[in-house]
């Protein structure tokens, strides 16, 4: 009884308690401090190879490219960022003479940035740039046993410095560039091969430090591939000069206006060359003390804490004046989105990031307020929630009475079905009868498959999803939404709106590719389609088992190939795929990035590209070089509306569907735009700490009461336990029946 | 008892060796140098150039066994098996993927789990003896009955089902807990109870059969009878007799609780977001990182070998009859 007393007022003690079950102190929670989730570990920090989604909540915050997208404005803006505005670039043709800006694209042979970088942009604190009095570096000549026990760049204490920051310098930019060439850098660039087609030189010094880095490490122990510092200054690159401190210049190969693009990416962003030196001192990599652990910029914040489970960002202090912007869109002052116009930036002193595997927990924490977003880096995962909250199912009154903002928003992502190209069944096929066969099954393919109810079922029935028509998503150059924009040979215009066309459609089809009723008419088998796809596991099961259906309804017989991704790429690679699932998230927001989809130079079994129908059309990637270099306008528009209309003949990709976002925010969170383009947004993040440790001390009143419940329900049970065993000792040879070789005691 | 120890110790090491040959030889057969590379590299735009340099620079770029390439005992030498594998057997953890040292990782995150294993193991093993003591007081009545019940369903219920159950209990409707997280320090414990709680409720159903049928097979002994015969209680009987007489098969189970904690309840420490062993392995299964996969198989093998060893020496202990040769 004792121990039952003691352990009801222990737990009506933590039930005095105002929050029991916080995962941070209160006093941070009412604190100007943004909370969200991570789960995986960003596997890049360095610009060079940083690419993923999941890591932009850190490169974005730390690093600063030239470019970005005006915050409110979309379509999306580009506008200077570290630069003072987007470069307008000179053309050069062969004999390096100037071209008008009208001048066609095959006369040119440079495009000419010339970038003006804004003065004054300092570097975060960082032991790289320390120096003392004298201007010495501080930790540029370590030894190991210096370094030895430390393994985070705070162990490097600046308080001795004179300085520990410097201004980035155009030739920082330079630097970077020629980082993504250099085998120096431990990971290598994703980009490079793109970019080395068309930055000038870029190539060239990328194949001479190659051969110098694989001559440095020829006879070497492979344990011990410890190179010295690469002066990468030294390295002459043509194609981009630093002119002085703030004037960038960058010269590309012909005409690529989709370059701007790249500049807003952070890939190019100033990197201190004294980083590289210091990281790269011996006993270093061996603490994980690199730069794609700790990164050095000039951005908003700065990474400060990291471990398996945590990150935290903190305001950079040498951060320069910017603000929060002072336009938008029509509504977004009734958003609330302009009421931090003109305030300096950034409006957070820090962000943490918890690791959260599982996303139940993280939903949970969620809803119980411990998270601000489930996750900085993502708005895909808001539609169970909108669902709910629409439906009035599950979580829908907390939903209210939280007053969660579920934010829709349209991304250039899309989503298909693809072809394979290859194939002899579903490809283009090698004689012009069997080409004309294989092209009606596949448009039979792509009616029969109904991706108004996938999205219905599957997705999103109130967000901004919407059936594609073609792989250029709305809110991009080149969409045309309405009667205008409908792929004629998968929908009709009917009553003011696009409508699948029936299904008999389709069946015909399939009786001109020669499979009626989904039989081969020349063998009388079935038609049996094999179906790649990389999502595994029960929760996929229900969206394999829906494609099963669509083309059951043509009489074909589907088999799902569903693997990992690492089979399912190579499957890809090899061509040995006949129909697949696939998407594409836009690198940036231009025709250009989804068009380029379907070129035959970015064939995925001839080029390695990221053409996985391996479609080729030469009519088709004619267009795509003369749209590419195209401005925005009706020339442009007339080129995309032609290509759009080949593809939808041709049906290499079945267009499934634009699948929107929906962004997830507390109600204390303000200056939440949801946007998968714009990376650098933590920056115009808000929070109101007050009324969110208010909210959260609201939502969390621990119930004690259980406990006791649950105490009484034990003593209830224990009473009859006590009485028998009281009985049993108190029982003699006499009213004791012990049998002891039968092992039975009554 | 020398000879016994060097004996074991050389068979510890052959299994150690044919552990890490046969992780090598699995992780291989699923994965390939080029799909590390692309997990590693992102989904978009990668050029064989960036996968042929990334196997370079992280020593996949040779062959897995033989390099047929190579001259005389670089044949062998000169091959990933060797370069990244051999290491380990001198304690060379190498580094993830990603660069960071994985001696260092596994510094960093073996506190966390001992910090959720020690409890879970002195609580789980205590109060399923206990429990399993208990029954045996009333044995055959109903009371026994209904505990064995119980058990039954206690076993039968997968730990998924009470961590999601005990996280919406206690961290979400009762909100006595946080769901999930960790903080290194005395600010741990909060995150601790409910994860311990868990564990220790996963374990019991198990655990307890367990003990109670050592202790009905020890009931039946002759020293049990010749003790009730000398007028002890039946709680002097269980206690100071069975008890220790059942220590061995109760030392067999728990030892083999031990390991298993230490290398991270997976499951757990993923859902509890405990930066631990467990959710390291997961890390390293999910990004194919061959070099955490191999350290953490090692670190488990390494970890089960020494429990038998001490289990062996345990039994010594407990039973003088026990001759260690």
């Amino acid at each position: 009884m004792g121990w039952g007393f003691r352990l009801f007022a222990a737990a009506a003690l933590l039930g005095g308690c105002d929050v029991a079950n916080a995962p941070y102190p209160l006093g941070d929670i009412a604190g100007n401090v943004f909370y969200s989730s991570f789960s995986e570990r960003p596997k890049h920090l360095d610009p060079v190879s940083s690419y993923s989604v999941n890591e932009t909540p850190w490169t974005y915050a730390t690093y600063e490219p030239l470019l970005h997208y005006h915050y409110l404005k979309r379509p999306y803006t580009l506008e200077g960022l570290t630069a003072t505005d987007v470069p307008i670039p000179r053309y050069l043709d062969k004999d390096g003479q100037a071209l008008p800006e009208d001048a066609p694209t095959e006369q040119i042979a440079t495009s000419i940035y010339t970038i003006k970088l804004r003065p004054g942009i300092r570097y975060q604190p960082h032991p790289s740039l320390a120096r003392n009095a004298a201007g010495q570096f501080l930790y540029h000549d370590l030894k190991p046993e210096q370094i030895a026990g430390k393994h985070s760049v705070l162990d490097f204490p600046l308080d001795r410095a004179a300085t520990s920051t410097r201004v980035a310098t155009a030739a920082d930019y330079a630097y970077q560039i020629k980082r993504l060439a250099s085998p120096w850098v431990p990971t290598p660039s994703p980009i490079y091969n793109l970019f080395n087609q068309y930055i000038v030189g870029l190539k060239e010094l990328g194949d001479r430090l190659k051969a110098e880095h694989a001559a440095a490490l020829k006879d070497r122990n492979p344990r011990d591939l410890y190179l010295p510092w690469k002066d990468l200054r030294n390295e002459p690159l043509s194609g981009v000069q630093a002119l002085d401190d703030t004037t960038l210049q960058i010269q590309v190969i012909g005409k690529y206006p989709q370059f701007k693009y790249w500049l807003a990416m952070s890939f190019i962003v100033p990197i201190p060359w004294e980083a590289d030196r210091f990281y790269v001192q011996r006993g270093m990599a061996d603490n994980s003390l690199n730069i794609n652990n700790w990164p050095v910029g000039t951005g908003a914040f700065m990474l400060t804490e990291q471990s398996a489970n945590r990150y935290v960002l903190k305001r950079n202090p040498n951060f320069r004046d910017a603000r929060y912007p002072s336009d938008g869109m029509p509504g977004d002052a009734e958003h609330g989105w302009l009421a931090d116009a003109g305030k300096r930036l950034p409006l957070l002193d820090q962000i943490v990031f918890n690791l959260e595997k599982e996303r139940e927990p993280a939903e949970a924490k969620l809803m119980q307020g411990y998270y601000d977003t489930p996750d900085l880096s993502r708005i895909d995962i808001g539609f169970s929630l909108l669902k709910e909250q629409m439906d009035n199912t599950g979580r829908s009154q907390t939903l209210r009475d939280h007053k969660l903002q579920l934010v829709p928003a349209n991304e250039p992502t899309c989503w298909y079905i693809g072809f394979n190209m290859l194939d002899p069944v579903v490809g283009m096929g090698d004689t012009p009868e069997q080409q004309i066969r294989n092209r009606k099954l596949r448009q039979a393919m792509s009616i029969a498959t109904d991706w108004e109810e996938y999205y219905a079922v599957f997705f999103d029935t109130y967000g901004p999803s919407e059936t594609a028509m073609g792989p250029v998503p709305p809110g991009l150059f080149g969409y045309r939404a309405g009667q205008a924009g409908i792929n004629p040979i998968t929908h009709i215009w009917k009553d003011g709106r696009a409508v699948r066309r029936p299904l008999d459609d389709a069946k015909r089809l399939m009786i001109d590719a020669g499979y009626a009723d989904g039989r081969d008419v020349k063998t009388g088998k079935p038609l049996l389609i094999f179906y790649d796809s990389n999502g595994v596991g029960p929760a996929y099961q229900a969206r394999l088992n829906w494609q099963v259906k669509q083309l059951a309804k043509l009489g074909i017989q589907t088999e799902v190939r569903a693997s990992d991704y690492n089979r399912f790429q190579e499957r890809m690679r090899k061509g040995n795929e006949q129909i697949y699932f696939w998407g594409w998230s836009a690198d940036f927001p231009d025709p250009e990035n989804f068009l380029f989809l379907l070129t035959t130079s970015q064939g995925k079994v001839k080029y390695d590209g990221e053409n996985a129908s391996n479609y080729a059309n030469p009519e088709y990637d004619e267009l795509y070089v003369k749209m590419r270099a195209l401005p925005d306008g009706p020339e442009r528009q007339k080129a995309i509306d032609r290509m759009l209309s080949i593809v939808r003949e041709d049906a290499p990709w079945s267009f499934g569907i634009f699948p929107g976002s929906v962004g997830i925010y507390q109600q204390w969170v303000h200056n939440a735009k949801p946007t998968q383009v714009i990376q650098d947004r933590s920056k115009y993040l808000r929070v109101d700490g007050p009324l969110r440790a208010q909210k959260v001390t609201e939502w969390n009143k621990p119930k004690v009461w259980p406990l006791g419940l649950a105490l009484l329900a034990l003593g209830i049970l224990l009473w009859p336990a006590l009485r028998l065993y009281q009985r049993r000792e108190a029982a003699n040879a006499r009213t004791t029946r012990i049998a002891v070789a039968s092992g039975r005691m009554s | 008892m020398i000879n016994y120890i060097v004996r074991r110790v050389i068979y510890s090491l052959l299994v150690l060796a044919g552990i890490n040959f046969l992780t090598f030889f699995l992780f291989f057969s699923i994965n390939t140098p080029d799909d590390m590379a692309r997990l590693q590299l992102g989904g978009k735009r990668v050029a064989a150039e960036a996968i042929a340099r990334w196997k370079a620079e992280h020593g996949y770029d040779k062959p897995l066994y033989l390099n047929l390439k190579a001259g005389g005992t670089a044949m062998l030498t000169h091959t990933v098996f060797v370069e990244n594998s051999l290491g380990i057997l001198h304690l060379n953890f190498g580094k993830t993927l990603e660069g960071r040292d994985i001696a260092w990782e596994l510094g960093k995150r073996v506190g966390p789990t001992l910090a959720m294993a020690t409890p879970v193991f002195i609580v789980a093993v205590g109060l399923s003896i206990v429990f399993a003591l208990g029954l045996m007081l009333f044995r055959y009545s109903t009371l026994d009955t209904v505990g064995v019940v119980a058990l039954v369903a206690l076993m039968s219920i997968s730990s998924l089902f009470f961590i999601i159950t005990g996280q919406y209990v206690f961290g979400k409707l009762m909100a006595l807990a946080p769901l999930s997280g960790f903080s290194p320090g005395p600010g741990m414990f909060k995150f601790l109870v409910l994860p311990v709680a868990v564990y220790v409720l996963s374990q019991l159903g198990a655990d307890t059969r367990l003990y109670r049928t050592i202790f009905l097979e020890e009931l039946g002994r002759d020293y049990v009878r010749t003790a009730r015969a000398k007028g002890l209680s039946e709680s002097t009987v269980l206690l100071t007799h069975v008890l220790r007489n059942s220590l061995i098969p109760i030392i067999t189970s728990a030892g083999l609780l031990l390991p298993a904690l230490l290398t991270g309840a997976i499951v757990l420490e993923s859902f509890f977001g405990i930066p631990g062993l467990g959710s390291f392995t997961i890390e390293g299964i999910n990004n194919q990182d061959f070099a955490i996969v191999r350290a953490m198989v090692f670190f488990g093998s390494f970890v089960y070998v020494l429990t038998y060893l001490l289990t062996d020496f345990a039994y010594a202990w407990a039973d003088p009859r026990v001759r260690l040769q």
